[in-house]
């Protein structure tokens, strides 16, 4: 380990309420312990932020998985393992319970929170272009409140986000019918090898279509191909009203290319990374059911 | 002479796998000796300087600091760290600690201190001012007039040619008028990578001294006399004051075949006169160890229309890093591990090793070989379908056969001339054939396979490795019987994960009749075991093996004649069996009852043998691997869907254990051939040291490997074994590459075959298609 323990404390709060409170009296930022899959990482490579840590690991209040009224809501602390294993998830949402079984292997799900993937912000999380898919909405907690912010708007540039130093990521709120069954769906990792791999290219893609076959819903979701993850708002605008056909995969492909902007590093070269994006796109189109 | 087996060639468990699986084998780092200073070396930022002062006063300041060694501390003796017999083939330009820097992770200086903490920090607090010099990244360039000099140095010895970067040079050719019978020439470059063994437990290792004050070094190797006699060589001590141990090993694939920091630790030790403790992280293991030689390999050929092959002109430039570790040897076996498999009239060989300021090449598993069948095996492919013949025909129609040689054998060894043998031992054509119908390549085979974007195709490669080195390599091994009829076997042989020792046992217990549980083993101590060179060169079950069994046999001498005169028959015809003396006349004695009355009844004596063995041939194994592999012309994503290896190994001693060997080297060998490679910035500096990004693969990634095991009885052998450990690595580059070939009209040359790379290729191809 190269971090010097010295420099840091951990302190466990009981309740939501207490972990709040140190929030709010804090003048320094507090690090925010959940399941330290990426913090532990930045502790042994010696670049995480020495100080006082919060462990979020023992509040109830910010586990589950539940549906409330016309929505699921999944508590920040909600494992992968927990993903893979609920009926709801994988009935409602099959795209966040086959990103949650790509992540890492076994004991990283055991331990890693889709609150921590949001919050670490990676371009590379496997369950973020889900939550883009699925019109999720993050609910950040303080001492002054709570509030939803819709997850498409959360980041405002690498790793960065809206949240405030006194707000934690509650929970996250998916509306029930984001992942109806008909629609289309698909989620598609692209990486070095089956397991324990950062991603080159992420990938989530929802479609729905009305009685007379031309699109009337589409998300396009997209990891590692930008600075964030990100929506692709004027691809889904393109295909929105028409039919699926040669012409519009082809299209809206080049409308795709135009639209990301990934980068050379050493997990892959950015040529690539714009080559399998779209051809992940054109597969998922090229086989929506029905056509 | 052959004959019914009872405990070689079964399958029996593993003796420290139950230990092993419970946690209780003890590795070097599972004891403490008290007083244990940690280590840690500053490894050099810059690929190529000049240290032109080191200042350790801050360092030193550091609370729990307790020594700093630089280059000004220790004797200057120029050495190899290879871990070879004496006299090493590979050039003495080593030094402990030196004035120059030559790659990025060389050391620099070595701290001891109370706590990792403090040598941490104390490392970093060295402060080093270097002249930086121009690096040497290209290999190929590495021979140039202006290139920098990498050895400058005026005492190191051996090197082929400082002046040009030119660690060790070999070559030869026999036959004449080159290419004159050949209606067909093929001409072709072959480029492979960086790559690293990535042993579960990296390198680590411990000194104290005893209460004789002697050196006690316990250490992860695959050489621990070798380990000895360098650790004596640079540090200027007598061999006599050096114990090495060996406990078990967490792998090693060539990587400990190397004297690495056993004498820096040893220096410590010496300095400080108390216990030192040296662990390389993951990041070290990548950078400072070493790698597989990355080579361009040319090659040329000769082929009639009549499917003969006429020439082999095999050149190649192979990378050895900032060291000349192994440069000479890994070199020679690119040629000699292969051009025998083939006959050809006119052969030529010419290897240069060359120096560069990258990481130090070194023994992996292959050694050599693995780059060079890939050339070959892609080739002969290429050559094959000039001829529009099925590859297996044209394979079986040229590879050498039992009884046949190859003037390579004789021209080229280890370093130097080599041994000439006769092949007495190979079953290929049935490796062939058992590897085809497995993988169904009579329907498979050039038939447009997949739908879509998705292709499909199998490829095939056939492969060689040696057994051991001939002449040079010696094992000796002590057997000494014990009151209840078991025995302690003492070997200098290093099972370092491998089986060895259970291998070792089950030649014993074959000897003596008796299970291999009977057997306690020690491997291995250079204060208690005999000499063995170690593992390496495929050498352990083959050379080792006989090293037991001549040892058992001493012991079964003795056993027969003092049951002899126990039962008063004469012991001629009377055979060991269920740990009992089976007198040819039906009396029986127990081995207990023999053991006893040996040590305390009549003529008292330890029954014990003790035995060397060196080999004059290195009797080749044989294998046939296939593979059949999607390849995603959309995204470039090659994978392998199935992977069969038919091996020839002689006997197997342990069939389970030479499975497994199979399934591990083919696993290795998938994952060097797809995605494994160290990759540089511009100043030399590795950007994937961590596996965070250097990916291997895993058992996720595994396709179903079907190992076949080919029994052919090899006479020079334990039990009619050959070796089986490397052979299997060297398969699945070439397998794969032809199979992509199969797949999609694509011959890949230069791997890793990556899905960025493949896509690359289809897009050339398709570019030049609209172009035409
Ligand atoms: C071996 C390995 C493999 C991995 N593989 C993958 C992979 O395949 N795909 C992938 O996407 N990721 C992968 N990861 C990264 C990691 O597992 C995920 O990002 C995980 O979701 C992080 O969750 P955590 O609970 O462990 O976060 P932590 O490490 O506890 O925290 C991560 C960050 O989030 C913050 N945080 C955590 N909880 C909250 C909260 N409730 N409110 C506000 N901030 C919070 C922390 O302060 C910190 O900045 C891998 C990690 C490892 C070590």
């Amino acid at each position: 380990m190269r971090a010097r323990l010295a420099g840091f404390s951990l302190e466990r709060p009981g309740t939501l309420d207490e972990a709040l409170g140190m929030l709010a009296a804090s003048k320094e930022r507090l690090t925010l312990l959940a399941g330290g899959t990426d913090l532990y990482v930045y502790l042994n490579a010696g670049v995480a932020r020495p100080g006082r840590w919060l462990d979020l690991w023992g509040l109830d209040e910010l586990r589950g998985i539940h549906e409330v009224g016309d929505h699921v809501v999944l508590g920040a602390l909600t494992t992968y393992t927990e993903l893979r294993a609920s009926e709801l998830i994988r009935g409602a949402l099959p795209l966040l319970a086959q990103a949650a079984a790509t992540v890492g292997a076994v004991a990283i799900q055991n331990r890693g929170t889709l609150g921590g993937n949001i919050a670490n912000g990676s371009p590379a999380g496997d369950s973020l272009p889900p939550l883009l898919a699925y019109d999720a909405e993050i609910g950040l907690r303080s001492a002054r409140g709570r509030r939803f912010v819709p997850f498409d708007r959360f980041y405002t540039g690498y790793r960065a986000s809206v949240a405030a130093p006194d707000e934690l990521i509650e929970q996250i709120r998916i509306p029930l019918g984001a992942g109806s069954s008909s629609r289309a769906c698909r989620f598609v990792k692209v990486g070095t090898r089956a397991a324990q791999a950062i991603s080159k290219v992420v990938a989530a893609f929802v479609l729905g279509r009305a009685g007379d076959g031309t699109v009337d819903h589409c998300r396009a979701a997209f990891g590692s191909v930008a600075p964030t993850p990100v929506r692709l708002r004027r691809l889904e605008q393109h295909v929105i009203g028409k039919r699926i056909d040669p012409a519009l995969i082809r299209t809206s492909s080049d409308v795709l290319l135009s639209e990301i902007a990934p980068i050379d590093d050493i997990r892959s070269t950015a040529r690539y990374r714009r080559f399998v994006a779209r051809t992940a796109w054109q597969r998922f189109m090229e086989e929506v059911p029905g056509l | 002479m052959k004959q019914p087996l009872v405990t070689v060639n079964k399958s029996v468990r593993k003796i420290d796998g139950l230990s092993m699986a419970t946690g209780r084998a003890q590795y070097v780092d599972d004891v403490h000796v008290r007083g244990m200073l940690w280590a840690k070396l500053l490894a050099s930022p810059h690929a190529h300087a000049k240290i032109l002062d080191i200042d350790i006063s801050q360092a030193q300041k550091i609370p729990g600091v307790v020594c700093i060694l630089t280059h000004k501390d220790l004797p200057r003796v120029p050495h190899t760290t290879a871990g070879q017999g004496y006299p090493e083939p590979s050039p003495y330009d080593s030094y402990v600690l030196d004035k120059k820097v030559r790659f990025v992770g060389d050391r620099v200086a070595a701290v001891a201190a109370e706590t990792r903490d403090a040598a941490e920090r104390a490392v970093r607090a060295i402060k080093v001012t270097y002249e930086i010099l121009t690096p040497v990244l290209d290999a190929e360039h590495a021979m140039d007039d202006d290139a920098p000099k990498i050895h400058d140095e005026e005492d190191s010895l051996r090197i082929a040619d400082p002046e040009k970067n030119l660690a060790a040079e070999v070559g030869f050719s026999v036959g004449k008028n080159f290419f004159e019978d050949s209606d067909y020439i093929f001409d072709r470059t072959f480029v492979t990578q960086y790559a690293q063994h990535c042993p579960i437990e990296p390198h680590i290792t411990m000194a104290w001294f005893d209460e004789q004050d002697r050196i006690v070094i316990r250490t992860s190797t695959q050489v621990p006399f070798h380990a000895r006699r360098i650790v004596a060589q640079a540090l200027r001590v007598p061999v006599k004051r050096v114990r090495v141990i060996k406990p078990r090993v967490g792998g090693g694939f060539g990587a400990k075949q190397e004297v690495l920091n056993e004498q820096i630790v040893a220096a410590l030790a010496l300095a400080t006169h108390r216990p030192v403790k040296l662990e390389y992280t993951r990041a070290e293991e990548t950078i400072s160890a070493r790698t597989r030689h990355p080579m361009i390999i040319h090659l040329r050929s000769g082929l009639k229309k009549d499917g003969t092959i006429t020439d082999f002109d095999l050149d190649v430039i192979s990378n050895t890093g900032a060291y000349g570790t192994h440069a000479l040897t890994v070199g020679c076996n690119t040629g000699s591990k292969v051009l025998p498999l083939y006959r050809a009239k006119n052969v030529k060989f010419n290897m240069r090793a060359v120096y560069t300021n990258m990481p130090v090449g070194g023994a992996y598993r292959g050694y050599g070989a693995t780059q060079g069948a890939f050339a070959m095996e892609c080739l002969i492919d290429e050559m094959a379908e000039r001829l529009a013949m099925d590859p297996l025909e044209f394979r079986k129609r040229n590879h050498i056969r039992l009884g046949e040689s190859s003037p390579v054998f004789k021209a080229l060894g280890e370093g130097r001339e080599g041994v000439a043998q006769s092949i007495e031992s190979c079953g290929l054509d049935q490796c062939i054939d058992l590897g085809a119908r497995e993988i169904g390549w009579r329907e498979k085979h050039g038939k447009p396979k997949g739908k879509g974007p998705i292709k499909r195709g199998v490829g095939v490669a056939c492969l060689m490795q040696g057994s051991s080195i001939p002449g040079i390599d010696m094992g000796a091994a002590t057997i000494k019987m014990n009151e209840d009829g078991s025995f302690n076997l003492l070997m200098g042989a290093t099972d370092l994960g491998t089986g060895s020792d259970t291998v070792l046992a089950q030649i014993a217990a074959e000897v003596l009749g008796i299970r291999e549980s009977d057997i306690v083993v020690y491997s291995s101590d250079t204060d208690m075991t005999p000499f063995d060179v170690g593992a390496y060169a495929s050498s352990t079950t083959f050379l080792s093996g006989m090293a037991v069994k001549k040892a058992a046999e001493q012991a079964r001498d003795q056993i027969l004649h003092v049951a002899g005169k126990m039962l008063e028959t004469d012991p001629a015809d009377a055979i060991l069996q269920d740990g009992m003396v089976v007198m040819a006349n039906g009396r029986r004695l127990s081995l207990k009852e023999v053991a006893l009355h040996s040590l305390y009844i009549l003529d008292q004596f330890q029954i014990m043998g003790s035995s060397s063995h060196i080999t004059h041939t290195s009797p080749p194994p044989f294998a046939a691997h296939f593979c059949e592999v999607e390849v995603d012309e959309e995204t470039g994503q090659v994978t392998v869907l199935s992977y069969v290896a038919a091996v020839d190994c002689g006997t197997a001693i342990n069939p389970r254990l030479a499975e497994g060997q199979t399934e591990g080297a083919v696993l290795n060998g998938i994952s060097y051939a797809l995605v494994e490679e160290i990759c540089f910035d511009p100043k030399g500096r590795p950007r994937n040291a961590t596996w965070q990004y250097y990916k291997i693969f895993n058992t996720q990634d595994a396709p179903p490997i079907k190992t076949i095991l080919v029994p052919t009885w090899e006479p020079t052998g334990p039990y009619g074994a050959k070796s089986v450990s490397e052979i299997s690595i060297n398969g699945p580059m070439p397998c794969i590459a032809n199979a992509i070939y199969d797949a999609i009209g694509i011959r890949l040359r230069e791997a890793p075959f990556t899905a960025e790379k493949v896509l690359k290729a289809l897009k050339l191809r398709a570019r030049g298609r609209r172009m035409e």
